[in-house]
């Protein structure tokens, strides 16, 4: 009997928005242009889009079912959005595999120890990583940082446990310009992006709104983000679950760009190398968040910017995505070795992002990358003389 | 765009050729390139060019991703048709993996010291056997092309006219005189920018004098036959030509079912008619169903393919299957008007029974080199 795929149904009109052309494969066009990361590894059509539509579709059907080998093709999809942004209909095949995924998860089909781990933790601790919710505000000791105002900033789990620097960074750069922030801190849940690609949809559901809840009461207008996972989050995905969109949401680098055109805030030392920058995939082709980035380091003095062969809406993701450094570690390193092959192509010598799961991909404590690392909001504090 | 990643029967395996994508060797002496089967047409356009050279036709509407290999199985109709005619005109031999595993190279080729050379060498042509074979008789994986000296120049041109029959006489004269690389003519529906009953636009490529001298000549020919030029049409349309057309099928689509196949040009109007009159007496049905459908004209040096689309959302399964219908009885009338299909496809099981001992002797061909029945099985 043909079973019901309700998640699936929500996607139909998607599903059968792709008519197969193969641009999602590869689109070569005044350069090659290989498009799913998944695909260039793996090989196989169902780990690029559109095969991954074709299983879809063949699921709608009743053609095919979940099975053990399609669930872990399923879960190797990076939600890069690549393939969305060079499919002639925009076919949104990343929300059609996080359909899936909660489908997958809600017929108890999910077999992967490390997303079992995330669950639990995220339902104990209310992060993925099972650390104290403490911990979580350590980053903030001795900066006074009020909890309520209307000026939030949401920094999120990477950010708060594993890349504290940015945080920190960032709040004395505002306080330079004389802009002061609120932070939950304690009160800060994870803002479930682990959970909705790990295809917990209720429980990255619960994250979202119990975030939102509890930026209303603390009196939060505009939300400030560093993470581009969290920026989508409460831009894109929130109002879609409340059906309203509360609060203005800014990704740092919109915010920063803005202080330094006013004039608030300015650069005190050179920095004289070449840097490239790496876009986020959520950053970019999510969020459309492509210049800023860029032209805050145009104006760092001394700085000379290079761009990687591909940039802005042909970047190759850091391999990070979707789960898949949890789930295929291996896989999710080779692809972030490979982007940072590219940059050294370049010439630069300093490999920017702004994004703490793009830069963990190329941390040294993962891999030897032989090229320096900077995330971007610590890299403007240095050049203003911050010390971190 | 035909895109068929699906195999038609249970059980089968897939077999993707695209890591199969080396340059093997651009040989400039003999005016050719040999390449394997999984690049992409665009990939091996942008190659050339920076060397200076090019290809003879660019390749099918999706070229950018759409592979060599690919489209010689199912015989694309390419841009620059209107100069070269149909891929196998471009084309000095094949490398071809037949289903027991047997190599063979065609033409020249056959001869390892000289691999790029004739197609027409050693008696039968057998590269012309496995272009537009759907891949029912062997795997293609390398294909020497022929390659030109890089055009100096391109220029477009977009003309409405307010008479079908005008649009023909000047797609004949254009044809007559082999002035354009490309052309294509709108039937229904007509772009707005162009508007009138039909429309024409075509490409010019070559040597700058030459491209001029044509230019001249076109603008003639299309005024004499009462066209009205519409300016920077052609242009955009010849400039977005890799991505356009994908785009436009899935605005209209994207389910799309086509059948399509050649006709002498002057006939044009006499296939034409009755497809237009069919669409008419369903006009209420297409409006209810969201059927969308599509007819125009592509020239290929002395005839016109005749391309006659369908589109619905797939979705909707009431009109996919109405499109479907549709394509039977369309099937049936353009047969019925002189119409020779160039593919096979999902249409086989009904021009197989109309084209006489046709398809018996490609069966015994396909019996003889594929036994089994291995390679695309359910097709033939």
């Amino acid at each position: 009997m043909k079973k019901e795929h309700l998640e699936l149904e929500r996607y139909k009109e998607e599903i059968y928005h792709c008519f197969r052309c193969g641009f999602c494969r590869e689109l070569v066009l005044g350069g090659a242009y290989r498009i799913c990361p998944i695909r260039e590894e793996l090989g196989f059509e169902t780990t690029y889009a559109r095969g991954r539509i074709g299983a879809a579709r063949a699921l709608l059907e009743g053609k095919i079912e979940y099975s053990d080998p399609l669930v872990e093709r399923i879960y190797t999809c990076l939600g890069c959005y690549n393939c969305k942004a060079h499919c002639p209909t925009k076919v949104d095949t990343p929300s059609v595999v996080r359909g899936q995924r909660n489908e997958i998860y809600q017929q108890g089909l999910r077999k992967f120890k490390a997303l079992e781990e995330i669950d639990s933790n995220i339902e104990v601790y209310k992060n993925p990583y099972g650390f104290g919710q403490k911990m979580r505000n350590q980053w903030a000791e001795g900066l006074d940082l009020p909890k309520k105002g209307e000026l939030l900033y949401f920094p999120g789990c990477a950010t708060a446990y594993d890349r504290p620097e940015i945080a920190q960074s960032l709040v004395k750069v505002l306080k330079r310009a004389g802009i002061e922030v609120a932070y939950l801190g304690e009160e800060e849940w994870c803002c479930g992006i682990p959970e909705l690609w790990n295809g917990n949809l209720a429980s990255a559901k619960l994250l979202m709104e119990e975030n939102g809840r509890r930026f209303e009461a603390a009196g939060a207008k505009m939300i400030l983000t560093s993470c581009p996972d969290c920026y989508n989050v409460f831009h894109h995905h929130l109002p879609q679950i409340l059906g309203k969109q509360p609060f203005r949401v800014f990704h740092i680098t919109e915010f920063l760009l803005n202080l330094l055109k006013e004039g608030r805030i300015g650069f005190q030392k050179e920095i004289k190398k070449r840097v490239t920058y790496h876009d986020p995939c959520r950053l970019g082709r999510e969020a459309g968040i492509f210049e800023p980035p860029r032209e805050i380091l145009k104006r760092i003095p001394g700085i000379q910017l290079v761009e990687m062969k591909r940039n802005r809406e042909h970047s190759w993701c850091c391999g990070g995505g979707g789960v898949v450094n949890l789930v295929y570690p291996k896989l999710s390193i080779k692809i972030a070795k490979d982007r940072v092959e590219e940059a050294k192509e370049t010439g630069a010598e300093i490999l920017v992002t702004c994004c703490p799961l793009c830069y963990r991909q190329f941390d040294n404590r993962l891999w030897e990358r032989e090229m320096e690392l900077q995330e971007l909001i610590v890299l403007v504090a240095a050049v203003m003389g911050i010390e971190s | 765009m035909c895109g068929a990643p699906i195999p038609l029967v249970d059980s089968s395996i897939m077999m993707d050729l695209t890591r199969m994508r080396r340059i093997v060797d651009l040989n400039e002496d003999s005016m050719s390139i040999l390449v394997e089967a999984g690049i992409t047409w665009t990939e091996v356009i942008e190659y050339l060019e920076k060397r200076g050279w090019e290809l003879g036709l660019e390749g099918p509407w999706s070229a950018p991703s759409a592979t060599v290999g690919g489209a010689i199985a199912v015989a694309a109709i390419s841009m620059g048709a209107a100069r070269y005619g149909g891929l196998g005109s471009q084309i000095l031999g094949l490398e071809v993996i037949l289903p027991d595993g047997e190599m063979i190279r065609t033409g020249a080729g056959a001869n390892p010291a000289n691999l790029m050379v004739a197609r027409d060498c050693n008696g039968i042509d057998m590269a012309g056997l496995f272009i537009g074979s759907h891949g029912t008789l062997g795997v293609i994986t390398e294909v020497a092309l022929k390659i030109y000296p890089l055009h100096e120049m391109e220029d477009y041109f977009a003309f409405s006219f307010s008479d079908l029959n005008d649009a023909i006489e000047a797609l004949h004269g254009l044809s007559k005189y082999r002035v354009p690389y490309d052309t294509r003519m709108f039937v229904h529906p007509v772009p707005e920018e162009i508007g009138g009953r039909a429309g024409i636009v075509f490409m010019l490529k070559g040597k700058k004098t030459e491209v001029l001298e044509l230019s001249r000549f076109g603008l003639d020919l299309m005024r004499t036959a009462k066209g009205k030029e519409i300016p920077d049409f052609g242009k955009t349309y010849y400039q977005g030509r890799f991505t356009a057309r994908a785009e436009a099928f899935g605005k209209a689509g994207p389910g799309w079912l086509e059948v399509a196949g050649f006709i002498p040009i002057k006939r044009y109007p006499e296939v034409a008619a009755p497809i237009l009159d069919y669409f008419a007496v369903r006009k209420t049905e297409i409006e209810r169903l969201g059927i969308k459908w599509s007819l125009g004209g592509l020239l290929e040096t002395n005839a016109v393919n005749i391309p006659m689309a369908l589109f619905c959302n797939e979705s909707n399964s009431e009109s996919w299957q109405r499109i479907l219908d549709y394509l039977w009885e369309l099937s049936d009338l353009m047969f019925s008007l002189g119409v020779s299909p160039y593919w096979i496809g999902h249409l086989n099981p009904y021009w197989k029974g109309k084209l006489g001992n046709f398809y018996q002797v490609y069966e015994r061909i396909k019996k003889s080199l594929d036994p089994d029945g291995i390679l695309n099985p359910g097709l033939l």
